[in-house]
């Protein structure tokens, strides 16, 4: 017995219940609309940034001009007109402010409505329940809060919004900005390196081990403003950090345009782990609105023995293309991909990895698990590549999709190649639908329709959950249930 | 039969065996027992040959040849025989086709005229009757889903089948039932004669209560630390490594 | 437009020429056909790495020459096999039917067995796959020459084997552009064996269009043994009815560059497609396995596995897809593709694609590539075999599962045979 289409159509028109839809009325600094070398140049400016980074982004926007969209993801949308977004939005504020207190309210309001922990005191003073984490709020297209630094700065650890890295430390900046995505990398990586705004940098000296998880929270506000984040961590020497991210947008009828670019780059016996939970307004269940989210994620192990690790839970976006990607080059590096990927209603979502092996002994492991619902369509595309001088480097892949309901879809397209004769490459991939047994033995034992379905879900995600850091985890698998909301009868 | 001298090897780089000796003579049955992390299987490895076990220094005198030089194909048509602790799973290889090739590779080694499929059949079902081993098994790919003590059982099989000169068993009494036990014990004391010898290695003594060792020694980092009779396994049991080791 | 490659100049300008001598020239229709076929090939030109289906093949060695003396020569020649004696053998010499060398007398009534260029020449068409975007396909149709039209009737059943030889000999430019074309009728069976050999340079470019009816079934086996220093591009589409079987085997050992392609699309309930082979290749040699397997139905299955050996510089490329169409329920599609490297320079491409618009489906894939487990080898060698002859066991034994897949006890001795030549030329 399939999901029976009138029941699976009939809760699809239930109301969409994205908590994060409402608008805050913030007043904004806007660049004019479009984009053009006088953009660039009033981005450049506004930041305050130096000659040699304004004659990055124009390289950029050059190239850019020259570049076609690409078309090979499985995701169908209409032509995006450039010119009709927003490249800078930023809450008006008198002065920067020194510290927390001196935040807009009104801001931090909404953070707090999003459940984003800015309350340094709270920690401070021990209140139980709050999270020991420093949070890097990037609002639109700049940072608006940055917390814990003095204790981070304690550390060596350097933790701040990019436009001000830029200024502060433009040797660190200099040295590895495009180093591991560069602006001719891919379309959105070039417009990116134009028109970015703002992000979250992060230096963990040699030998350091972070002391607190960081995170950066995403959100866009205003409307028809595009959001274009950047964000660079550097883990030297022997170090280890765990990296948070976040995001969410408002509920609004037009298509908003994110195309961020993340590069981490690891240096020897250093560790990265970055977790993700996507959860951008997805559109509402006709379709109409939610974000484009045009990702480029990149880590680059360049030392023996260097590790990352990406974590992502996708739940959000009308249109996701993202594939954090491993560039595994020092000999015995490790990377791995545990990602989740749901998509319902109208959601499409061509999401992965890459796992380039260059050194001896390194190894990846990838575990994928996409869910389809409604008229969805998700795709896994990922990479492995075995370079000629990957001696014993292994692979590891799953790739499991799970099918709920008759009008989604779910592809995988993995490309694997095999350079190296002692590499060794084990790919595995399954789909299924959700088990009508499993539902009706929840059922009968006294569970809703949606809680059984969480729970299994839950369940066939189980491994990937499992990766993240317990605070996510416990929001992950929240988020779980309820984009899946209006998915079965 | 069996010469080792102050030998010492390494494995990805750490040495494991260091400074071994140890003398086997025709007919001599010796047991190697030690605490996990000695370097027992290590001794097994560098005997039988394997890749990525590397001889640092020593010698390693069989039947007065240097049993270093030879590749492991070679010393196992010289009559090295390694009764493999976790015997390898080999799929889309049938157990017979393995035995007759191996059999027959040791026989052309020996100047032996090679035994035809129906010789060879009619040999091995002797070889699983006297041992009380299924012959099904033939059939089966190599060690592909057998169970533990199947699989020792083949190991026994093809000693009893090979009758080689030098036995090596490491560790094979781990995971084994009783019964298993005694199969082993009896294929082993069926080949103990005069010309052949045995290297037991073993954590325990009980494979020991079924084949009677003539000397035991004990392995400790690297080195045999202590040699004694067959009471020392004994010994062993009752007292622990650690204090042995330290006396 | 852009430049176009040499060759594909080189057929523009000889199509005048060849429209008015290829059989079927006194055809209006046909020469209607052959002039859609260029018209199309002509936009296309040959298929490039940037064409997401070619990305693994790089055709240049073929495409960059106008004359066959440009193509780099490869020292190693086909493997010699012993040949399989069938009651029925056609045999083609560089492209042509050769009724000398055939031997058809006898077939049962109900089977029909001719060459396309008589029924070409007869004016006689026959409805061609109208892909506009297989441009090796539209070539094809622009300068077919020859080929193998079979039609079995209802109902009737062949118990031997029937053989289809295709030999070549290189030294002339053309390319060898076969059609062939199979239509089995309600409840019917056939078993078919193809054999590609040759010596010296050349091309082919055999096109086979298959469909099955009602209940009818089809053993479809093809041995590619090409010379070292041929191209080798097929194309084989086959459209199944309900309860219908295909069931291909492909061993590959030959051919510079080959490829194997086909596409089944199973249109009707209670089909199975089941498409197996392997591949031996070393020196240079470049072997693409590329299959699609549509379920436009519910209710059917599928199934691939494909392994490779792959020694010297030797290279290969496995894509395969299973596309299930929205309301196609109830529908298994299984595949698995194995490689395995003998040496560092040998590689393999592989790119497995499940594309799923149903629910009620259980689809798998799985791919591995890397080398002899060691520690097999060291087992058998600690038991007295040499290396070389554990690493071939271990080669037989990878090989032995997809080999004794094969249903007709002839046609799998005949391909063991082949095997283990090939590995004691190793």
């Amino acid at each position: 017995m399939a999901v029976s289409q009138e029941t699976v159509e009939q809760v699809a028109s239930v109301a969409e219940k994205y908590k994060y839809g409402f608008v805050s009325d913030i007043e904004s600094d806007m660049a004019p609309l479009g984009l053009s070398e006088d953009i660039v140049r009033f981005i450049s400016a506004k930041k305050e940034e130096p000659e040699w980074m304004l004659e990055w982004r124009l390289k950029a926007y050059r190239y850019w001009l020259t570049m076609v969209e690409p078309t090979w993801a499985k995701v169908d949308y209409p032509k995006i007109d450039f010119q009709d977004i927003y490249y800078y939005s930023a809450p008006i504020t008198k002065d920067k402010p020194k510290s927390l207190d001196e935040v807009d309210p009104e801001l931090l309001e909404v953070y707090k409505k999003l459940g984003i922990p800015l309350r340094e005191q709270e920690v401070l003073a021990g209140v139980e329940g709050a999270y020991n984490i420093a949070v890097d709020a990037v609002f639109d297209s700049v940072s608006v809060a940055t917390t814990f630094r003095e204790r981070l700065e304690k550390e060596g650890v350097i933790f701040c919004p990019i436009s001000e890295a830029i200024r502060n430390h433009p040797e660190l900046v200099k040295k590895y900005l495009g180093s591991v995505v560069p602006y001719t990398d891919n379309f959105y990586s070039a417009l990116n390196c134009a028109v970015f705004t703002d992000g979250s940098f992060c230096y963990i000296p040699k030998g350091v081990r972070c002391p607190m998880e960081l995170s950066t929270y995403f959100r866009i506000n205003a409307a028809q403003t595009g959001q274009f984040e950047r964000t660079l961590i550097i883990a030297d020497d022997d170090s280890y950090v765990s990296y948070l991210e976040g995001c969410t947008a408002p509920m609004r009828d037009e298509n908003q345009l994110h195309a961020a670019v993340v590069e981490l780059v690891i240096l020897d016996n250093a560790e990265v782990k970055y977790s993700t939970v996507q959860n951008w307004y997805p559109g509402d269940e006709n379709g109409v609105g939610g974000i484009y989210n045009f990702v480029t994620k990149r880590a680059a192990c360049r030392g023996v023995n260097a590790k990352v690790s990406w974590t992502q839970v996708e739940t959000g976006s009308a249109i996701t293309w993202k594939y954090p990607s491993c560039i595994l080059q020092g000999d015995n590096s490790v990377g791995e991909f545990y990602s989740i990927a749901i998509t319902n209603n109208l959601q499409q979502a061509d999401t992965g990895t890459k796992m380039i092996h260059l050194g001896k002994n390194t190894s990846s492991t990838i575990i994928s698990k996409g869910i389809s619902a409604g008229r969805a369509q998700s795709t896994y595309r990922g990479l492995v590549r075995m370079g000629k001088k990957a001696e014993n480097a292994r692979n590891h892949t799953v790739c499991d999709s799970l099918l709920i309901g008759d009008k989604c879809g779910a592809h995988t397209v993995p490309y694997i190649e095999n350079q190296s004769r002692t590499a060794k490459i084990e790919h595995e991939a399954t789909t299924s639908k959700i088990s009508e047994e499993q539902l009706f033995y929840c059922q009968q034992r006294g569970l809703s329709d949606e809680e059984s379905m969480a729970l299994i879900v839950n369940g066939f995600c189980k491994e990937v959950l499992q990766k993240l850091p317990m605070e996510f985890a416990v929001e992950a698998q929240k988020l779980v249930g309820i984009s899946l909301e209006g998915s079965v009868g | 039969m069996l010469e080792i001298k102050d030998l010492r090897a390494t494995v990805g780089g750490k040495e494991i065996l260091k400074g071994l000796n140890l003398t086997i003579n025709s007919g001599e049955v010796h047991a190697v027992m030690g605490p996990n992390g000695a370097g027992k299987s290590t001794l097994s490895y560098v005997l039988s040959g394997r890749a990525g076990y590397e001889v640092t220094g020593g010698t390693v005198t069989y039947k007065g040849k240097n049993l270093l030089d030879m590749t492991p194909d070679v010393r196992a048509c010289e009559g090295v025989f390694l009764a493999f602790q976790y015997p390898v799973e080999i799929p889309g290889v049938a157990s017979a086709t393995f035995l007759k090739t191996a059999f027959n590779a040791q026989r052309k080694f020996r100047g032996e005229e090679e035994l035809d499929a129906l010789q060879f059949l009619k040999l091995v079902r002797e070889k699983t009757t006297e041992l009380g081993i299924k012959d099904d098994m033939l059939k089966r790919a190599v060690n592909v889903g057998f169970s533990g003590g199947e699989k020792k059982r083949n190991e026994v099989l093809q000693m009893a089948l090979f009758e080689p000169d030098l036995m090596l068993l490491d560790e094979t009494d781990s995971g084994l039932d009783i019964d298993a036990l005694k199969v082993a014990a009896d294929g082993v004391n069926r080949l103990r004669s005069p010309e052949r010898s045995a290297l037991i290695i073993t954590h325990y003594q009980r494979l020991l209560d079924y084949v009677v060792p003539d000397f035991v020694h004990v392995l400790a980092d690297g080195k045999i630390v202590k040699s004694g009779d067959k009471s020392l396994a004994l010994e062993l049991e009752e007292k622990g490594y650690a204090e042995i080791s330290a006396a | 437009m852009k430049n176009r490659t040499p060759l594909a100049q080189n057929y523009l300008d000889r199509f005048e020429t060849a429209v008015s001598t290829l059989p079927g020239h006194e055809s209006r229709s046909v020469q209607a056909l052959r002039r859609q076929g260029i018209d199309t090939f002509a936009a296309l030109d040959f298929p490039h790495k940037r064409i997401e289906e070619w990305r693994y093949t790089n055709l240049s060695a073929l495409t960059k020459a106008t004359a066959n003396e440009d193509v780099p020569f490869s020292d190693l020649d086909a493997i010699q096999t012993a040949s399989l004696d069938t009651t029925y053998e056609m045999v083609f010499v560089n492209g042509r039917f050769s009724n000398e060398e055939s031997r058809l007398s006898g077939l049962p009534t109900g089977i029909t067995l001719g060459g396309i260029a008589a029924s070409l020449g007869s004016g006689a068409a026959f409805s061609l796959s109208s892909e506009e975007d297989r441009a090796l396909i539209a070539l094809n149709t622009a300068f077919m020459e020859d080929g193998f039209s079979l039609h079995v009737d209802d109902g009737v059943q062949l118990d031997s084997i029937l053989k289809i030889t295709f030999r070549n000999e290189g030294g002339t430019a053309d390319g060898r552009h076969i059609r062939n074309v199979i239509s089995l009728g309600q409840g019917s069976m056939i078993t078919l064996l193809e054999e590609h050999t040759g010596s010296g340079v050349y091309f082919s470019n055999p096109v086979t269009n298959i469909s099955l009816s009602d209940g009818a079934m089809l053993n479809h086996y093809k041995l590619q043994n090409e010379s070292h220093n041929a191209f080798h591009l097929s194309l084989t589409d086959c459209e199944n009815a309900k309860n219908s079987v295909y069931q291909n085997f492909t061993f590959s050992l030959g051919g510079k560059i080959s490829r194997n392609e086909i596409k089944t699309s199973i249109l009707g309930e209670n089909s199975e497609s089941h498409l197996n082979g392997a591949y031996l290749m070393r020196g240079k040699q470049h072997c693409d396995t590329t299959t699609l397997t549509e379920h436009k139905v519910s209710k059917n299955i599928s199934s691939q596995v494909y392994k490779g050996v792959l020694d010297d510089d030797a290279h290969g490329v496995f894509q395969g897809k299973i596309h299930i169409f929205p309301d196609a329920q109830q529908v298994a599609g299984d595949q698995l593709s194995k490689a395995l490297l003998l040496s560092d320079s040998a590689g393999v491409d592989c790119k497995p694609e499940l594309e799923i618009h149903a629910d009620d489906v259980k689809c798998s894939h799985g791919a591995t590539s890397g080398e002899l487990d060691e520690d097999a080898l060291f087992y058998l060698q600690s038991r007295g075999i040499s290396e070389s002859s554990a690493r071939k066991l271990l080669i037989e034994a990878f090989l032995a599962d997809v080999l004794e897949s094969i249903s007709d006890t002839p046609v799998k001795e005949y391909f063991n045979s082949i095997a283990a030549n090939w590995l004691s030329e190793a």
